[in-house]
């Protein structure tokens, strides 16, 4: 589904990521670690093209369509989604009324229920856009706009972080049911080692100093809790 | 002459003394560390302060005033200050007044800052005099803080220009007008930004009895083409009397969409419920709105060796304001 | 960002078109033969055509010294070469009805009574019997002349005299229509009233007068609508509004200004002048609403005289330019009375190359104890080659008053248009969704009515802008 190419990118002519290769093939889980500033977040910025994160060699390919140069409401249209770490505050519009503009004809029965599905406290949708919401209420209505738009391809920007476990378990079982009926990859980025007590990933990959330093089965999770990201660094270890 | 030499004290706390009186210039220092290089010209004076080290120095500069029988409309003296880089200066202007005066006195200062130099500049009018100060400001990466304090003057029309020519400047003002009985003063300030990075920060208190009659102006405008400024102007004003006139003027002249820009102007009465709280503690009325008036003063003069020179002087306007006397 | 706003699309002016009706027009040119001409074509009585050469010498007087304090650049309007009325000869022609249809304000419509003017006459009134069971008198200002001479020479003029500025003056020597608006004592008026100003003839500069009293416990909503064909010259509008407000009323006077803006090189458009001004009496209320989006260069402060204690003054505007537009807009909030208030809030968005100025004046007089003001004025720029300005003047002499101003210069953040991006909109999109929650305080304060028109407006003008 999503393949990336020997990928280079830079910020106002900074490197950040150097040769990533990345293959999401349909119905995979896929879940991308590594310690802060190795380029996690960038690299979910340069698939969904944010201005400023420029591509300096490379390919992203989705569905045998490469999407370097388009730009990011194209993407979007494609069925990538990009659940944001930290979601955007927009002061007049109603949450309503931005969920209206997202998709033409959407009923206000649906919103309601996926509203309930996921326990919006439905007077939410009446105030503005994320206006003093929650952290976790936040999280829930970057959740509430993915099973609205349905997309393809899902990347989550750090969802867990900062979440009750409720939360975390209202956010993974809705995924989860969303991944089996639906054809869909998931791309989760995280700190959070607990994360495969929710999510069954196929494939994790360790993330360091922009480059994919490691990438293997579920069970390599368990050595980064035990021994941290430095046993990674060097190559002598199979696992 | 000899009434003038037994009048004039030099004090010896700070690096440089320069002392005009009427037109007649007397300098000290005593510093070895920098080189100075004066030149006096018919009421035009030109000081270059020099670092010799190229490391950073404290240095204090005072500017001493001293007018004796003078009964002129205009009295005109233009002063131009170069200070070389990584020099912290605090530079003090100091009025004293002898014999009959009837003046309006006029001057020029003008400073021209070079980089990583830090300059605080106490501007307080500590005499009743009449006094049209124009300052001119043109620096390059360094850091200027003005402290205008108006308690004692008793007309003062103020003109302050700022002007930077390098990138990451910074910029602060910071006024404490305390007026009463028929106080006038007129303050401009324009402040004019073509680069990047650059911080402007203003504040000014002002409290207003009997017949004082006030007009501020401020001027920022930020160019074309510049990027990560941040601008910030405030206006604290309290009145304490129907007589009072004042009239404020906060000007925004953008042409920049990447910019951070506020300005805000407040006028009203004190907050009752801080007064009532220092009651409540067994704080006569007098003494909690004197607290309450400097503790909102003291935000404008946080810095240490500011608030040594001038907090007792303060202190002593604000009760001078507070009791009304009928 | 910056290379999504330097594109342009083409203009695309919704009203630009031109009805080719008979009428009568006046010969070019200002004098007092002029003024007697208009008069006598209206049928006049004579203590107008009196009031009418009395601003007509004052006007002579001052004729070169026009205001140039504002922050707008424009080439010295020729009186000379404007024709100061132009009426059409039927007013029941077919053509008329069809010009307003096509402008979205068909001369049917149940829920509002419009007055429609036409150039510089006034065509129809609609609803007058709804208003008329009521006791109230929606009529035109030429009619009001000679059915209510009482009620028009005890009030007009009385806020905005005829010496108040340039402008005013001219107003007052050369005016041709507008409305007049009489809600009688206890009375709230139960429908909006409305007046909709065309100007179609290509020489003709308009000149309206507006009259709005409110006598006690009354209220009434009005809005104003204008439009104007392209044409590649400039014209000349030069309106007066005066609106009083007795003891205990409401007045909301809202406009959506929508004249010809001019091409995207500053060719053509509206020069618009108006003198809006309103008292308010004991416990009385008059809130002005206006979304600005047209007009080659605005020239406009609705302000407020708050005379009566208790009374209350509010002023909340919307101004849009886009290419090389220039407005100056702002309020006046004059506190005379006790325990007055007024709020300003002002929010100005400028694409392009376009001028964007707040200009206010609140000032608290000696025996206005208790007053309050609240001012909020922000500006959005749009691109890099935009500008805004504040100028507030606040002037205080009461000790007893709380005057609060704040004001900001906002950018659309980018990481917002990436957020609404990356949910499918396209920049379009997410830039009238920002500048919609931008707006939103004001907007909502419109007659509901004219919400949606408005919104579409913006959206438009957007569009516009961006392409």
């Amino acid at each position: 589904m999503l393949k990336i190419n020997k990928l280079y990118t830079s910020i106002k002519n900074k490197k950040i990521l150097k040769n990533i290769n990345l293959n999401i093939k349909n119905n995979e889980i896929h879940i991308l670690m590594g310690p802060n500033g190795s380029g996690k977040s960038t690299l979910s910025y340069t698939i969904t093209r944010k201005p400023y994160y420029n591509i300096i060699k490379g390919d992203i390919i989705f569905n045998k369509k490469k999407i370097n140069k388009l730009s990011s409401d194209k993407i979007s249209k494609l069925g990538i989604f990009l659940s944001f770490q930290n979601p955007i505050e927009i002061e007049g519009i109603t949450m309503l009324n931005f969920l209206k503009n997202l998709k033409k004809n959407i009923k206000y029965k649906k919103i309601l229920k996926y509203s309930k599905l996921l326990k919006i406290n439905l007077d939410n949708l009446h105030r503005f856009f994320n206006l003093g919401f929650s952290g976790g209420e936040k999280k829930k209505n970057e959740i509430l706009q993915l099973l609205i738009l349905k997309p393809k391809l899902i990347i989550l920007d750090e969802i867990d972080s900062g979440l009750d476990i409720d939360t975390i378990k209202i956010i993974f079982n809705i995924l989860n049911y969303y991944f089996l009926n639906n054809k869909c990859s998931i791309l989760i980025i995280t700190h959070n080692t607990n994360i495969i007590n929710y999510i069954n990933p196929n494939l994790v990959h360790i993330l360091n100093k922009g480059k994919i330093i490691f990438s293997g089965k579920k069970k390599i999770i368990n050595y980064i809790e035990k021994y941290g990201y430095k046993f990674f660094n060097k190559k002598r270890i199979c696992i | 002459m000899y009434l003038i030499n037994s009048k004039i004290k030099i004090y010896k706390n700070f690096d440089i003394n320069i002392i005009i009186f009427n037109n007649y210039l007397k300098s000290i220092y005593n510093n070895k560390k920098i080189k100075i290089k004066i030149i006096n010209k018919n009421k035009y004076l030109y000081i270059y302060i020099k670092n010799i080290n190229n490391k950073y120095i404290n240095i204090k500069l005072l500017l001493n005033f001293y007018y004796f029988n003078i009964v002129t409309f205009l009295n005109k003296y233009i002063i131009k200050l170069k200070i070389d880089k990584k020099i912290n200066l605090l530079l003090i202007e100091k009025y004293n007044l002898y014999g009959y005066n009837l003046l309006f006195n006029y001057n020029i200062i003008k400073l021209i800052v070079k980089r990583k130099s830090y300059i605080k500049y106490l501007k307080n009018i500590n005499k009743e005099i009449s006094l049209m100060n124009k300052i001119y400001i043109y620096q390059k990466e360094s850091r200027i803080d003005i402290y205008d304090i108006n308690i004692k003057n008793l007309n003062s029309n103020n003109f302050i220009f700022i002007k930077n020519y390098s990138n990451n400047c910074i910029n602060n003002i910071y006024g404490i007008y305390i007026l009463n009985k028929y106080q006038f003063l007129k303050n401009k300030i324009i402040y004019f930004n073509k680069f990047n990075n650059c911080k402007n920060n203003q504040k000014f208190i002002s409290i207003l009895n009997d017949y004082t009659k006030v007009i501020l102006k401020g001027i920022i405008n930020i160019n074309k083409n510049t990027r990560n400024n941040i601008s910030y102007q405030n206006y604290k004003n309290y009145i304490l009397s129907n007589n009072v006139y004042i009239n404020i003027k906060p000007y925004l002249n953008i042409y920049s969409n990447n910019i951070k820009c506020t300005h805000g102007v407040n006028m009203g009465k004190i907050d009752n419920n801080i007064i009532y709280y220092l009651l409540s503690r067994g704080l006569n009325i007098l003494k909690s709105k004197l607290l309450y008036y400097y503790s909102i003063l003291y935000e404008n003069i946080k810095d240490k060796n500011i608030l040594y020179l001038i907090k007792n002087k303060i202190k002593k306007k604000i009760k001078e304001c507070l009791i009304v006397k009928k | 960002m910056e290379k999504i706003f330097n594109k342009y699309k083409k203009e695309k002016y919704k009203y630009g078109f031109y009805t080719n009706i008979k009428s009568k027009t006046l010969p070019l040119g200002i004098n007092s033969y002029i003024i007697k001409k208009i008069s006598n074509l209206k049928n006049e009585p004579n203590w107008m055509l009196k009031i009418r050469l009395k601003a007509y010498k004052y006007w002579k007087s001052i004729r070169n010294k026009y205001p140039k304090w504002a922050n707008l650049k424009y080439n010295k309007i020729k009186f000379n070469n404007i024709s100061y009325y132009s009426g059409i000869l039927n007013k029941n022609n077919k053509k008329i009805k069809k010009t307003f249809n096509k402008l979205g304000v068909p001369i049917n419509n149940k829920k509002i009574s419009i007055d429609y003017v036409f150039d510089s006459v006034s065509i129809k009134t609609t609803l007058n019997k709804i208003l008329k069971k009521k006791g109230i008198i929606f009529c035109s200002i030429s009619k009001a002349i000679k059915k209510y001479p009482n009620l028009i020479k005890k009030y007009l003029g009385s806020v905005v005299p005829y010496n108040d500025n340039f402008y005013s003056a001219l107003n007052t020597s050369v005016f041709s229509d507008g409305s007049f608006c009489y809600i009688p004592k206890g009375v709230k008026c139960p429908i909006e009233l409305s007046t909709y100003f065309r100007i179609n003839n290509g020489l003709i500069g308009q000149f309206e007068r507006t009259l709005i009293i409110v006598n006690d416990k009354g209220s009434v909503s009005y809005l104003e609508g204008c439009t104007a064909p392209i044409r590649l010259k400039n014209q000349l509008h030069a309106a007066v509004v005066e609106l009083i407000a007795l003891k205990n009323s409401y007045i909301k006077y809202s406009t959506i200004q929508n004249w010809y803006p001019g091409n995207k090189n500053g060719k053509g458009g509206i020069l618009n002048f108006v003198t809006k001004r309103g008292i308010c009496g004991k416990n009385s209320k008059i809130s002005w609403i206006q979304v600005e989006t047209g007009s080659s260069v605005t020239w406009k402060y609705p302000s407020c005289i708050l005379k009566g204690d208790n009374s209350i003054g509010e002023f909340r505007s919307i101004s849009f330019t886009k290419n090389l537009q220039q407005i100056d807009t702002g309020s006046k909030m004059i506190h005379i009375g006790k325990n007055t208030s007024s709020l300003i809030i002002s929010k100005g968005i400028s694409a392009n190359y376009s001028k964007n100025t707040y200009r206010g004046l609140v000032k608290i007089e000696k025996n206005a104890n208790n007053s309050k003001n609240y001012t909020q004025c922000d500006s959005m720029l749009i691109g890099s080659k935009s500008s805004a300005y504040t100028y507030p003047n606040i002037i205080s002499k009461n000790k007893n008053s709380i005057i609060e101003h704040e004001s900001t210069i906002s950018i659309i953040e980018e990481e917002k248009i990436f957020y609404c991006n990356q949910r499918g909109l396209n920049n379009e999109k997410a830039m009238s969704i920002i500048v919609n929650g931008y707006t939103y305080d004001i907007l909502n304060k419109l007659p509901l009515e004219f919400v949606i028109e408005a919104k579409d407006l913006l959206n438009i003008e957007i569009k516009n802008s961006i392409g």
